[in-house]
């Protein structure tokens, strides 16, 4: 046990006062299901930036970026170069971001409702539903182990005589305050959040990016590096069995990305959230120079801990299968800070967990409520209020279930690999309906269930069937992107044969919303 | 490899200093942009009167 009682005062003022911050919003939802869900569409660009970074680079970042900076080396830095790409691309050009915001939807799912139909609706929404809970499932436990392994706990706990296992208590003990401010405030608790946690997560990262590399030279990372995994720690595009990226890698990564950051639903939460379109689109090219450089920092630290602590023993009792990588940079983190820099950084790295758990639970319970349940119940005539109140159940529900599946889902690949893939199975064909949706006017509902189920089918194989070799997901997640979009588009060519007609969303000229 | 490593460490230097300057500017931006999000949300109507403000549930948003 690391922490002394310093650390433990900076922790829990830190905690106290942003859980205590989030549950007072609740006050400006004032039972307003627009209010709670979207902030009312209120949202400006660098709050949308600051917390959508927050959100994005979170604790599960942190544990799967330092996971791939030990794994691949210096190769790992390919992840910012993605993430610069895709967000300039979308940020600067507002491919499908201005489109998609000037259709005043609230959710894809929303947005499919009105290109495409009710039904269809509710069919995507239960693949993004089951693709985000796969993916969030992983979030607590994952914060959990860093937790445990950061501050050095025991694996167990005394406790009246019982023996309690650490990593399930700590996991359970992050995941409640966040719960409760999200049931509380909804999105305006997790902007205010998530804002606070930017500021604070940012700090502690500067400070430890300087411990780190004045107690591992530049030097000695590179040679650790060498040493690991001569050219393939360097060369991304170079792969040998388990090691490396390689060509097969950068496609799926760089599709990934894109559609990633359009349809994936808390930064699509955000964009629906924004006050304009405009503010949208700016969103992202602000995150293109924030999160590089953010990730960044993380890869160093994974590379240090390569070159300190590679053959450390390290325990790990009460952890599912393929946690062993993930922990050595915690690890090592958590042996290089003296007292006080620990707190600073534990606070930080808890704001970085609750930002990103938050924004996760609030975007998926969005989905399974405005997506399905609400769209089953419309003939009951709920108000605003009793939505609210379904709302928080649901949330309250997709914490019990995440909590479960973590600690009983082990990982046969790194945790990266695994969020890409459950994350594929819905992408690929949400990102098939939504740019041929709004830039091809005949796109028809036949075609969105084709590139819907297209999109699914290969990343929920290898999901099930745990490939040993890294190329086979790479490339199936690859193909299914390729298979959404001809599903797409022949799809429609079917539909059309059948009468099927394309529904239009009315949009008002982009020239027009981007001189507000 | 030598290449890569050289290209490593620029990307390195520069990514992490152009962030650290957004970082700043997102921090008061964002402050700014905070303070009128509880502006805005304190002047717009109570639950009775935004029943039907809430356009994602088949509506034709907003």
């Amino acid at each position: 046990m690391r922490f002394t009682g310093i650390d433990w005062a900076i922790v829990a003022f830190y905690l106290g006062i942003t859980t205590l911050g989030g549950l007072l919003c609740e006050r400006l939802v004032k039972g307003n299901l627009a209010h709670f869900v979207v902030a009312g569409r209120q949202i400006r660009k660098f709050l949308l930036a600051a917390a959508g970074s927050a959100a994005e680079v979170g604790l599960i970042a942190v544990m799967y970026l330092g996971e791939e900076a030990y794994a691949r080396g210096f190769s790992a830095f390919m992840l910012p170069v993605l993430i610069l790409v895709t967000q300039a691309f979308i940020g600067f050009s507002g491919f499908c971001v201005l489109r998609y915001r000037q259709t005043g939807a609230v959710t894809m799912g929303h947005y499919a409702e009105m290109r495409y139909s009710s039904s269809f609706r509710m069919f995507s929404g239960a693949f993004q539903f089951l693709a985000v809970l796969l993916t969030i499932s992983m979030f607590p436990i994952a914060g959990g182990a860093f937790i445990t392994y950061f501050l050095g706990l025991p694996a167990n706990f005394q406790v009246g005589g019982a023996t309690l296992p650490t990593v399930p208590l700590v996991t359970a003990a992050l995941l409640a305050p966040v719960i409760a401010y999200t049931m509380a405030g909804g999105t305006v608790s997790v902007a205010f959040t998530d804002y606070m946690q930017f500021v604070m997560a940012w700090i502690a990262m500067a400070i430890v990016t300087v411990l780190v590399l004045a107690d591992c030279s530049w030097g000695r990372i590179v040679g650790a590096v060498q040493q690991t995994y001569g050219a393939l720690g360097f060369n991304p595009l170079l792969q040998e069995g388990k090691q490396g990226y390689g060509i097969y890698w950068l496609g799926f990564m760089t599709l990934q990305y894109i559609y990633g950051a359009l349809v994936w639903p808390p930064i699509n939460l955000r964009v629906s959230s924004s006050k304009d379109p405009k503010a949208a689109k700016q969103m992202y090219a602000i995150m293109s120079s924030l999160h590089p450089g953010r990730c960044g920092m993380i890869i160093v630290w994974g590379l240090a801990a390569l070159a300190v602590v590679p053959t450390a023993v390290i325990s790990l009792e009460h952890l599912p299968a393929g946690y062993d990588r993930l922990v050595r940079m915690p690890y090592y983190l958590g042996t290089l800070m003296p007292p006080i820099v620990l707190g600073l950084f534990a606070a930080g790295l808890l704001a970085a967990e609750m930002s990103n758990v938050s924004a996760y639970f609030m975007a998926t319970s969005t989905v399974g409520t405005q997506d399905i349940l609400f769209p089953l119940l419309r003939r009951r005539g709920l108000s605003s209020a009793t939505k609210v109140r379904i709302h928080r159940g649901v949330i309250l529900a997709l914490a019990v279930f995440a909590f479960c599946w973590g600690l009983w889902y082990g990982l046969n690949t790194t945790l990266f690999t695994y969020l890409m893939l459950s994350g594929a199975v819905y992408s690929p064909g949400a990102g098939a309906f939504l740019t041929f949706g709004l830039y091809w006017k005949r796109a028809n509902a036949v075609g969105a269930y084709a590139s819907m189920v297209a999109g699914a089918i290969l990343p929920l194989v290898c999901i099930v069937a745990r490939f040993e070799s890294p190329n086979t997901n790479y490339i199936l997640g690859f193909l299914s992107y390729i298979v959404a979009f001809a599903g797409m588009y022949a799809g429609t060519r079917i539909g059309e044969r059948l009468g099927v007609k394309a529904r239009l969303v009315q949009q008002p000229e982009e020239a027009a919303v981007l001189q507000r | 490899m030598k290449a890569w490593e050289y290209f490593w460490t620029g990307w390195v230097v520069v990514t992490i200093s152009v962030s650290w300057v957004a970082a700043v500017i997102c921090i008061f931006g964002g402050a700014i942009d905070l303070h009128h999000l509880i502006k805005d949300l304190k002047a717009m109507p109570q639950e009775s009167e935004a029943e039907d403000a809430m356009p994602g549930e088949g509506g034709q948003g907003q």
